[in-house]
């Protein structure tokens, strides 16, 4: 049997010949044995795949892998500010553009010095949320070690 | 008087052009991701179980849960090597009752949230620096299957890491 | 907003509706109860764990911003699976898993071994439990290439037309229709082998 004459009995199996050739191959297959045996394997193994899909339980808890997905859902960002000033700022702009260069300039001058005054520490660690009634924790640095512990308590 | 105010509001919209430009150079600029490890640990006085498979921590951690924590072993049941992409989210499971989300809040920023049994239990956040510079983030909790031990979660970041 | 117990009760349909006018809780629990078949979808395509479950969630994002477009022409279920469905093989097309260059194409086409193999004769759903068939599918299909496998999962799973699946394919519908026959006959010659093993 050449593979055209295989590919026509799969389409015969699978509905997809039009009527006068799908009669053709159903009488093929009646009187032609290593047709009928092809017909017979093709048709259980099609029979055996349908309504058989493998099942699989998603390996992740419902509210973990919801959290990624609401995430993504979270509404677009609020719509850039108009372009053009209003007319009641531009007199505001042209009243204080004095005052406002000399502002610019102390900072200029003087905004290393105020930075160096605020360097992050270390073991900035901030707890962000404790979503839930009966999970409460606290939180302790320990320098000496360098770690950051949130002991967690369920009750 | 006109051409003053002209020329004041030119230097004004200068400097702020100036500013702005400085403000942008230092604002944080999207992270390009940061590799991490994260490893659950088993705090316990009790010796290692014959059939366990999991490991003795790394004695260099073991010491400093040690000098904090009153237990006497810490054993590694799990870990997991984690590359936190700039932007995005990256979730991990430790245990089947134990899962982490990370995620880069910001360049300088680790922000973690734990599932403990499916529930959402806890959201910090952590400096990146810090971890970076050898700080362990821990998260630390009794263990509810077995009275008086406890288990932790360790975050860290290798010394070469960069964001 | 609903409660999440009123929402455990309430029909697809219900859900839906509550969804496009913008009630996450109600998606929420649209995607609690159709998450597996998601993800066992996707797990079929692309047979890696984190790959499908990454897939299954950027359907279920693609899916909400999509929702207004669901007119209830097929289930939700399906309409999603859909949307899943091409998401993979968007995936694997970037992965270069789905080859389309005329070499690999026509060894496919050629087949392998089956080629020579006279047809099976065992009957592989009979005479077991649904679960053992749907465990020994599971394992024959993870011997498929992904291009027989793919085909297998759009016609078999998916219910899709020849031509329809060398749309989404992006294949001749000849070639379609040479893989499934190959991705059939090794399916049989698999499950043939596994009845074996499991009499021994």
């Amino acid at each position: 049997m050449n593979h055209q004459a295989e590919l026509r009995l799969q389409a015969w199996l699978d509905g997809e010949l039009p009527p006068g050739g799908a009669q053709a191959v159903a009488a093929w297959v009646q009187r032609d044995p290593e047709a009928a045996a092809l017909a017979r394997e093709l048709g259980a193994t099609k029979t055996a795949l349908l309504g058989n899909e493998p099942e699989r339980a998603l390996p992740e808890s419902r509210e973990f892998y919801w959290s990624k997905i609401e995430r993504e859902l979270a509404p677009a960002e609020a719509p850039a500010p108009a372009h053009g000033r209003p007319a009641w700022l531009r007199g505001w702009v042209k009243f204080l553009a004095p005052a406002g260069i000399l502002v610019i300039l102390a900072l200029l001058l003087f905004g290393p010095m105020l930075r160096s005054h605020h360097r992050p520490t270390l073991a900035s660690t901030a707890e962000v949320e404790s979503p839930l009634d009966d999970i409460s924790s606290f939180t302790f640095d320990s320098e000496s070690e360098g770690m950051t512990v949130i002991w967690v308590n369920t009750e | 008087m006109s051409h003053i105010r002209s020329l004041g509001a030119g230097l004004v919209f200068l400097a702020g052009l100036w500013v702005a430009a400085a403000c942008a150079g230092a604002a944080p600029a999207r992270a390009a991701g940061l590799e991490l490890k994260a490893q659950l640990v088993w705090g316990t006085d009790d010796q290692k179980p014959k059939d366990a498979t999991f490991k003795e921590l790394d004695p260099k951690i073991k010491k400093k849960l040690r000098s904090v924590f009153k237990w006497k072993n810490y054993f590694e049941i799990n870990a997991r090597k984690i590359a936190l992409p700039g932007n995005g989210t990256k979730k991990v499971r430790m245990s089947p009752k134990c899962e982490l989300e990370l995620r880069l809040a910001d360049e300088a920023t680790l922000e973690v949230k734990l599932f403990g049994e499916g529930r959402w239990a806890k959201t910090f956040r952590q400096s990146v620096k810090a971890l970076q510079q050898g700080q362990l983030a821990v998260l630390a909790g009794d263990d509810k299957d077995k009275y008086g031990d406890a288990w932790f979660v360790i975050i860290t970041a290798p010394a070469s890491a960069k964001p | 907003m609903a409660h999440k117990s009123d929402n455990s009760s309430a029909s697809d349909q219900s859900l839906v509706r509550r969804a496009q006018r913008g009630d996450t809780a109600a998606f929420e629990e649209l995607v609690a109860r159709h998450r597996d078949k998601l993800y066992a979808r996707a797990f079929s395509m692309v047979r890696n764990e984190d790959e499908a479950i990454d897939l299954s969630q950027e359907a279920w994002v693609k899916g909400w911003r999509r929702l207004k477009q669901f007119q209830g022409e097929a289930s939700f279920v399906t309409w999603m699976t859909r949307i899943v469905m091409n998401l993979c093989l968007d995936h694997l097309r970037k992965q270069k898993r789905l080859r389309t260059d005329s070499i690999e194409q026509m060894d496919e086409e050629l087949g392998g071994v089956e080629r020579q193999m006279p047809a099976v004769s065992v009957n592989p759903a009979a005479g077991i439990e649904r679960a053992e068939l749907r465990a020994q599918i599971d394992q024959a299909m993870n011997q498929l290439t992904d291009a027989h496998r793919t085909v297998l999962v759009l016609h078999e799973f998916e219910g899709l037309e020849y031509k329809e699946v060398a749309k989404r394919m992006g294949c001749s519908i000849g070639t379609v229709m040479s893989r499934l026959f190959y991705a059939r006959r090794r399916i049989a010659v698999l499950l043939g082998g596994l009845r074996e093993e499991l009499k021994a």
